[in-house]
């Protein structure tokens, strides 16, 4: 890793961190930091503690895990499939983990907060299996990414089939089709704990195999790897995050895809470096799209989904222009 | 010669695409520190031998060996770390620094899920990089190298894990011809190492000034296997190109071009 290179790794990390405290200041009621202090800290500190606490921590670290989720998968999906442009949106992993979200939904409305993150993750993990089912055979890295677009059209019609279908989910439907985290909460925010140690195995297991398969895949294979089982792995393990996500925001475009061209734009394309540069800028992504939410129709807010985009693309534009 | 005395061998390799044979019964064996060109037209099976040598294409028929032992019988690693494969544009060029190439390719000597590897493995990555003239350039990035440059930073990265055997794909289809012979010299200088050496390539010069062998391959089958100063291998040689080949200035074993 060049010079430079370790001081970019600094500033997203940096810049992270400013999204998350920004995420804490900005909202219908403006804090400082040592209101903020008091809230986080300070358990019978009033109308500080109720805010920040109860409503914006876990909002924050919701918004966090959606953009770590996001931009890990979507650096992992593009190293598997050796395709710029694979996302977990893309691929179709996203739409088939929200529609059995939208079933669980449609057949239990009063289905508890858990009972849906186990459809969003049984969704993501059997829809990488189905995509993974369906392309198998096939050697190219590119057909998986078209039999993922396929399949993802079809979850995505079949998403709207049943909202449209069905009266009792248009409420929900609305906010989990645009993407967004409203009324993200502490129910949330704890998905961490199941997510983090995850992440930490897989990293411990797959890193080095991903490295090797970045290379291409007969090369890696030469080096000792199984390069379709490393991509079996790495794609369900791209669901198993994904569902978590979909779980938390619903349908959030561009990060997985905009995350993993910033990060390797400024820390280059990898190792570790890469896959936690891409994690980073989906956090810096999600934070500062939702914080916007919340602030530009005060007090009143917007999907975040549909700010991912504004954040993210005139930072991807940017970097893409520079590099030539 | 005892099958044990090769470092590489195969017999009656058989390897076919989508049910059409590309190679018919291939016997060739090929002794440590020994440079084997293999030479025959597009689409001759030079490359899907080469893969069937590296494993990396499933045989009809036959076996490989190494130094006498069947490659199947050979874990993963363990034949990654004895034989070392280049394809012939390895993949795009990666986004990363000449040292981290080559540290990758010292992988199969890691722990198994290890992803960096020891102080011994670092001072084999500045070992390869020596051997290559790259020590100067190690951390730069493969993006802005010459392709004579990259090539070099590709076979550093086959070098550094100590393999028994070198396959390399066209090393220098893309290169100009003072890099093509730079690049020969630089192959010619590992089989000091004992390091038996396999190149699939379409120039003949190249061929006959650098190596030790040169194997004719016609459709998937080997049409001649000569010493590269034998006589007759003019002769051979002209059989699989179709053409007369004649060798004007015989410049074969004398020094070429400084880099």
């Amino acid at each position: 890793m060049t010079a430079n290179m370790s001081r970019n790794v600094f500033a997203v990390l940096l810049l992270t961190g400013v999204a998350f405290v920004s995420s804490l200041v900005f909202g219908t009621t403006v804090f400082d930091l040592s209101e903020i202090f008091r809230g986080l800290f300070i358990p019978d500190s009033g109308f500080e503690r109720a805010v920040i606490w109860e409503m914006r921590f876990p909002r924050s670290l919701s918004a966090a895990l959606v953009g770590a989720s996001l931009g890990l998968a979507g650096a992992i999906l593009q190293i598997t499939t050796r395709n710029p442009l694979a996302d977990p949106a893309i691929l179709g992993i996203s739409a088939l983990s929200g529609l059995v979200l939208a079933i669980v939904t449609v057949m239990i409305p009063s289905a508890h907060a858990y009972l849906r993150v186990v459809a969003c993750v049984t969704g993501g993990v059997c829809g990488s299996l189905l995509i993974l089912q369906v392309s198998s055979g096939m050697n190219s890295p590119l057909r998986i990414t078209m039999v993922g677009f396929a399949i993802g059209a079809f979850a995505s019609a079949c998403i709207v089939g049943l909202i449209t279908g069905s009266r009792v989910v248009l409420e929900f439907a609305l906010g989990f089709l645009a993407g967004g985290l409203y009324g993200a909460s502490w129910n949330d925010a704890v998905l961490w704990v199941l997510w983090l140690p995850v992440v930490v195995v897989v990293f411990l297991l797959l890193l080095r195999r991903l490295n090797n398969l970045s290379l291409g895949d007969d090369i890696a294979q030469n080096l000792g790897e199984k390069p379709a089982s490393t991509r079996a792995y790495a794609i369900i393990f791209c669901g198993f995050i994904t569902g978590i996500a979909v779980s938390i925001s619903g349908l959030v475009s561009f990060v997985g895809l905009a995350s993993p061209h910033i990060a390797g734009n400024l820390v280059g394309r990898n190792g570790f470096t890469f896959l936690f540069g891409s994690m980073l800028s989906g956090m810096f992504i999600v934070l500062g799209a939702d914080t916007f939410a919340r602030v530009i129709i005060s007090p009143s807010e917007l999907p975040a989904g549909i700010l991912t985009a504004i954040i993210g693309a005139p930072i991807l534009v940017y970097l893409v222009r520079k590099e030539v | 010669m005892k099958l044990n005395d090769t470092a590489i061998s195969c017999r009656n390799l058989q390897i076919s695409y989508e049910a059409d044979p590309v190679i018919h019964s291939v016997d060739m064996e090929v002794t440590p520190g020994q440079l084997v060109a293999i030479i025959g037209e597009n689409a001759s099976g030079k490359s899907t031998l080469l893969r069937g040598l590296a494993r990396l294409q499933k045989l009809d028929d036959g076996d490989v060996y190494l130094r006498g032992t069947r490659c199947d019988e050979l874990h993963d690693r363990e034949f990654a770390r004895r034989v070392a494969y280049l394809p012939q544009t390895p993949s795009v060029v990666p986004d990363m620094s000449v040292r981290a190439l080559v540290e990758r390719g010292r992988t199969p000597h890691f722990p198994t899920y290890a992803v960096n590897g020891s102080a011994v493995d670092r001072v084999e990555v500045d070992n390869a990089l020596e051997q290559v003239g790259l020590t100067a350039s190690a951390d730069r990035s493969l993006k802005i190298l010459s392709g004579g440059e990259l090539q070099r930073a590709w076979v550093a990265f086959a070098l550094v894990r100590s393999p028994e055997v070198l396959l390399l794909d066209e090393p220098t289809s893309h290169l100009d011809v003072r890099y093509q012979r730079e690049l020969m010299q630089l192959l010619s200088g590992l089989k000091e190492k004992g390091i038996a050496i396999i190149v699939a390539m379409h120039d003949i010069s190249l061929a006959i000034a650098f190596a030790d062998r040169v194997i004719g391959l016609d459709s998937g089958k080997i049409a001649f296997d000569r010493f590269a100063d034998s006589e007759n291998i003019l002769e051979d040689l002209g059989n699989v190109t179709a053409f007369e080949v004649i060798i004007f200035s015989d410049y074969r074993r004398k020094p070429c071009c400084s880099a």
